[in-house]
């Protein structure tokens, strides 16, 4: 292919740039990969010109590097000046000596540079039409180029300016290694390529999230192979990995920047009441398996950190609306800006309806205690995040957040379907000095919950909780040479919990602290070794007394050639009790009887629920093809798992409760599940790129949970599906339009959970229940104005058969609403 | 180049209004059965008030029978559900001596379409417990009560089921339960045997209250079907299961009071059968012929509507874990 036309080529990449990549850095990367390719090859017109190509797709500092050293190998000082240059204006670790370069390359220049230039023989050989064409065509290269500069001149990784504890700070560094890669900071507290984490790890972009029109986290968390999420009503959902998943889902980490996301009192997340809205989101990463190696308790099948984006990146100012059906609305409002301190702050609301009520009006024996019963979500929130750097090692950074909110919860045991309405809020501080990192934060939430529907009657079991959390960690990480590379990172965390619930009784606190260390040791190039060990202090851990557990991890990875990495590693994790199963101390009505209760306490001398964990993993791209791997497979084992036991009586003296004033059937207690469970299974995702704008993705996981010991009845095994499948593809076109959809089916489940027996309310059993398998089908058609300034979008969700995720759950049906974006 | 392709004007327009139209649907989120059995059940509720005329205090209990099983005296039903008035809801601050009336609201949530009677008592002597045989049914001071009729939950036109509101429990000081539980000990082979009253627990001494039937008042003895006459306290036998003593196997089988030695207690000089029962310690027991072989059961039902079981919860070995303290005689059983 001649100079022209490959250039004519990247022109029109160029030209539509702006608006026509699905996945930007896939893109990118792609023309990188065949740029450096015809670079090395000495096609040096060739290779800069795809290079640019990149770049005008994502712009990235380390292009310009790659182009100033293609013309200086080619001896064309006078194009290589201008790249180097700009390289500087990022502020490159590597300055020094760059500055010295054109110290060297400037006296053999007589005349300014111009940034393209077609070589001189190609230009002689090219006709007068031809000629202006090229010349336009620079022209127009010229025009884009500044223009996705300028777009995008604050969305790349804020080189002075951290965002988050765990983004920014630690990406600086990497940022001018090699560009494109996926890069993550969740597997290892550090930026890092994907192929360098030691666990499975998915991103799902800030574009991917946008492009999809999904309006819940949840939601978006399907196309993670192997995530289960599980939607019982529009805002309460249940997330896991591998297995495992139930009401009041507690067996994996959310943060957000690194801060806490879930609720300290359940161990769930109640992911509609969070305080950041979608188009707040940079990326989320999500590490499927084993994490508390490096985030102690609870990330035992996985973490999921969404990572917003950096105060001062993105656009200046963002309007989204939102309506539809199911009396879905919304509204959010995104700024962000600033210079030497950096902000973003935003507001945003949303409602919906329940999918499904559970109860009738004007039924004779069960009454709604909510004002507003076929509400499912309302929620208010606002938020803003501060930065300051004073340059690449010293920055602060304050961010806080609240959120107004009614949502709803499935409570476990006989419980059903709970709201809660209160506030939940944060105020969170990181600080960066050289190689020490440290960050506090405290949540805070007060809300007012209990059943929204009650037999008319019954003793009512409203409740009111208030939980404070402060949090201390300080993390340090270096770099040296002792047989190789090494990266060690070490911190300490600290945890205060206080939490007054009158379902535990008494106000409770508990102190936790934690200490961690990893190192990742490039023994040579192609291997790498990562061991990592936590250490964490939990107040009840030793049989109620202070008591530690240890999470060690271990992974080798080879990578035989650039883009693949095999990976083998070994980890333990672990739950903590969380303070529901700790302290409870709650009355339940027995259904039908209004003088009896089952007595449910917590336990404080419960072991933590544990993880063993191999897993072999495989990850890989080919990047000329747009093609990109993920696979694993994995063998897990579970025990101690921590659920309520089966009633049994009290003694006489201790039958009739005063508080209640009921007679206590028996006592359900809190316990570790003597059987431990082999869960293992594998997964699969998959890529492509086949096309400017389009991206494809599937990936699918089948998994199977069996007991170690003889069991009647065996839940964990019968309600972890055995097949996920989830597809999708995005499609940014030239002409402004936008199509986007995914598919996710999951099979068919048995959910064992506790009922009373309808003969006789005072035998409560664990019974069957049968879930059929489901899909789940989404999609959005959006169309672009003014140059990307004013989108419209229809979405629609759950677009497939009405359908349940658990025998108790709403009876999931289609929404469909338009959305309109603004960013002027 | 061929310039990139732009939707005319009127396309965004088209697109607002598509959004529009698909928006329509607002409709109220339907009525979803979902797996769980509480919420399929279509139920109503029974709700009224106790009313108490009484000194004693305690926390009222109120059952619920099932019409066509009634409790004791009348029947052997068991009680389907029960609610507790709690002492503060009923007398409050009441000075103590005072008969009131008092009152209090009382529900049953949850229940079925059906014919139910309401039986309870004030548990003036704070030792019942619903679980246990030994510990579920009114003692000497108690204070009886109930509703005489039958209160119906029934269904509108529209299938609904309707709740029985309104409904008035009462509780008197005349319905003072004058005497404990009939506990008894037991002695003897299957044939013949003798209940001897004990006191178990709290209770001071338990009698049996003997009782001819004269329904019509006449002075004349009823009789049964096997002419003979009918009296008061009424003995059972109960096949035990082989695991378990505490559990019933088939169906109730009477056993025949030994009167002769009684008869002088239950009638006038006149030979009128007396209106009042006698209290007795001791009762001479005769089995029923042809009962299957196995392990059996004693159950003595007062004319108050009291019961005794021997065995019970007080066996030693069941008693322990129960929080009881063990009664050797409790324990033991006919065996055939």
């Amino acid at each position: 292919m001649t100079f022209a036309l490959r250039a004519f080529a990247a022109s029109i990449v160029v030209l539509f740039a702006a608006t026509a990549w699905a996945d930007a850095r896939v893109e990118a990367k792609k023309h990188f990969k065949i740029g450096m390719a015809l670079v090395d090859a000495g096609k040096v017109d060739e290779g800069v010109a795809e290079l640019l190509a990149a770049y005008a797709v994502k712009p990235h500092p380390n292009v310009l590097f790659n182009v100033a050293r293609a013309y200086e190998n080619a001896k064309r000082p006078a194009d290589a000046l201008p790249y180097f240059r700009r390289y500087l204006d990022a502020s490159p670790p590597d300055a020094d000596r760059v500055r010295k370069t054109i110290e060297r390359l400037e006296p053999l220049v007589p005349a300014p540079a111009v940034v393209i230039s077609p070589a001189p023989e190609v230009r002689a050989a090219a006709d007068a039409e031809t000629l202006a064409k090229l010349n336009a065509l620079t022209e127009r290269l010229e025009r884009a180029l500044e223009r996705a500069e300028a777009q995008s001149a604050s969305s790349a990784p804020a080189l002075t300016a951290p965002a988050s504890a765990e983004a920014p700070a630690t990406t600086a560094p990497d940022d001018f290694t090699v560009p494109y890669q996926e890069t993550v900071v969740s597997a290892s507290r550090r930026a890092q390529s994907t192929l360098e984490a030691p666990n499975a790890t998915t991103v799902i972009t800030g574009d991917e999230i946008r492009a999809s029109g999904l309006t819940t986290l949840p939601d978006i968390l399907r196309r993670v192979p192997g995530a289960e999420v599980m939607t019982m009503g529009p805002s309460s959902a249940n997330v896991s990995f591998r297995g495992f998943n139930q009401r009041i889902a507690n067996k994996v980490v959310v943060l957000i920047d690194g801060r806490t996301a879930s609720q300290d009192f359940l161990g769930v997340t109640l992911w509609s009441t969070l305080p950041v809205g979608l188009e707040e989101i940079d990326r989320i990463e999500v590490i499927r398996g084993p994490g508390s190696a490096l985030y102690g308790a609870n990330a035992m099948l996985g973490v999921i950190n969404i990572i917003t984006r950096a105060p001062g990146t993105g656009p200046r100012a963002e309007f989204n609306a939102v309506a539809g059906n199911g009396n879905f609305a919304g509204g959010s409002f995104v700024a962000s800006g600033g210079d030497v301190v950096r902000y973003r702050a935003s507001v945003g609301y949303q409602q919906a309806d329940k999918f499904t009520r559970d109860y009738d009006e004007n039924r004779p024996d069960v009454a709604p205690v909510v004002n507003e019963p076929n509400l499912s979500s309302r929620v208010a929130r606002a938020n803003v995040t501060a930065t300051w750097a004073l340059n690449r090692d010293f920055s602060l950074a304050l961010s806080g957040g609240i959120s107004r909110f009614y949502t709803e919860m499935y409570a476990i045991g006989l419980l059903r379907n709970f709201f809660l309405d209160g506030v939940t809020g944060y105020a969170k501080a990181d600080l960066t000095a050289g190689p020490v990192k440290l960050r506090f934060f405290w949540n805070h939430t007060d809300v007012v919950g209990g059943p929204q529907y009650e037999p008319i009657g019954q003793r009512r079991l409203g409740a009111t909780l208030a939980e404070n959390v402060f949090d201390a960690e300080a993390l340090f990480q270096k770099e040296f040479q002792l047989a190789g590379r090494h990266l060690v990172g070490a911190g300490v965390s600290m945890r205060f919990k206080r939490i007054a619930w009158n379902y535990l009784g008494d106000l409770r606190t508990e102190f936790h602290a934690g200490a961690f260390v990893q190192d990742e040791w490039r023994i040579v190039k192609p291997l790498s070794l990562v061991a990592s060990y936590r250490i964490d202090r939990h107040p009840l851990l030793d049989n109620g007394s202070p008591g530690y557990a240890q999470s060690p991890r271990v992974s080798v990875i080879y990578s035989p050639t650039e883009g693949q990495a095999l990976r083998a590693s070994f980890a333990t994790a672990f739950r903590q009790p969380t303070f529901l199963e700790s302290y409870m101390n709650f009355r339940t009505p027995v259904p039908g009887i209004n003088g009896a209760s089952v007595l449910t306490q917590g336990n404080q001398s419960l072991k933590p629920e544990r993880l063993l964990s191999f897993e072999l993993g495989y990850r890989g791209e080919l990047a000329s093809l747009g093609l990109g791997f993920d696979v694993a497979a994995y063998w897990n084992i579970v025990s101690d798992l921590i659920g309520l036991s089966a009633v049994s009586s009290l003694p006489v003296g201790s039958a009739f409760d005063p508080l209640s004033s009921s007679y206590l059937l028996g006592r359900s207690l809190f316990v570790n599940d003597p059987t431990s469970y082999t869960a293992r299974g594998g997964e699969l995702g998959v890529t492509w790129t086949p096309l400017l704008g389009l991206d494809l993705r599937v990936s699918t996981a089948i998994q199977q949970v069996v007991s170690n010991e003889a069991v009647a009845v065996c839940g964990p095994c019968t309600q972890a599906p055995a097949v996920k499948v989830n597809g999708g593809f995005i499609y940014r076109s030239p002409i402004n339009v936008d199509v986007s959809a995914d598919v996710s089916f999951v099979s068919s489940t048995i959910w064992v959970e506790r009922e009373p027996s309808t003969s006789d309310p005072t035998q409560i059993a664990n019974v069957q229940n049968p879930l059929s398998a489901y899909t789940v089908i989404n999609a959005r058609v959006a169309y672009r104005l003014l140059n990307d300034r004013l989108t419209f979008a229809v979405v629609g969700s759950q677009l497939g058969p009405n359908h349940q995720e658990h025998p108790f759950g709403n009876d999931v049906s289609r929404r469909v609403f338009a959305q309109v974006t603004v960013t002027p | 180049m061929t310039p990139p392709v732009r939707l005319s004007p009127s396309k965004p327009i088209l697109f607002v209004a598509l959004s529009a139209l698909l928006l329509t649907a607002c409709e109220a989120p339907p009525v979803f059965a979902t797996a769980d059995k509480q919420q399929n059940a279509h139920l109503a509720r029974i709700e009224g008030n106790v009313i108490v005329s009484s000194t004693a205090r305690g926390n009222v209990i109120v059952s619920l029978y099932e019409a066509a099983s009634p409790p004791p005296p009348v029947g052997t039903g068991k009680a389907i559900a029960f609610t507790v008035v709690p002492r503060e809801a009923v007398f409050a601050n009441a000075t103590m001596g005072l008969t009131g009336p008092f009152t209090a609201p009382f529900s049953f949530s949850l229940v079925e379409r059906g014919r139910y009677l309401l039986r309870g008592f004030v548990d003036a002597n704070d030792d019942f417990v619903p679980w246990y045989t030994v510990t579920a049914e009114p003692n000497a001071g108690d204070i009886g009560g109930g509703l005489a009729r039958v209160v119906e939950v029934g269904v509108d036109d529209a299938g609904t089921p309707s709740p029985a509101l309104d409904v008035p429990v009462s509780f008197s000081e005349v319905s003072k339960v004058p005497v404990d539980r009939p506990a008894f000990e037991l002695d003897g082979g299957f044939a013949l045997f003798e209940l001897s009253s004990t006191p178990v627990g709290t209770q001071k001494q338990p009698v049996f209250l003997v009782h001819l039937v004269d329904a019509n008042g006449d002075g004349v003895p009823d009789l049964g079907p096997d002419a003979k006459p009918l009296v008061w306290p009424r003995v059972q036998l109960r096949k035990v299961t082989e695991g378990d003593v505490l559990v019933d196997e088939g169906p109730s089988l009477s056993a025949t009071l030994e009167l002769t030695s009684l008869m002088p207690l239950l009638v006038d000089g006149m030979g009128r059968v007396n209106a009042t029962p006698t209290p007795v310690t001791r009762l001479a027991v005769v089995g029923p012929s042809g009962a299957a072989a196995g392990r059996y059961a004693v159950v003595v039902i007062q004319e108050t509507g009291q019961t005794w079981r021997v065995p019970n919860e007080l066996a030693p070995g069941l008693a322990e874990p129960r929080g009881f303290t063990a009664v050797t005689s409790q324990g033991v059983s006919l065996v055939r």
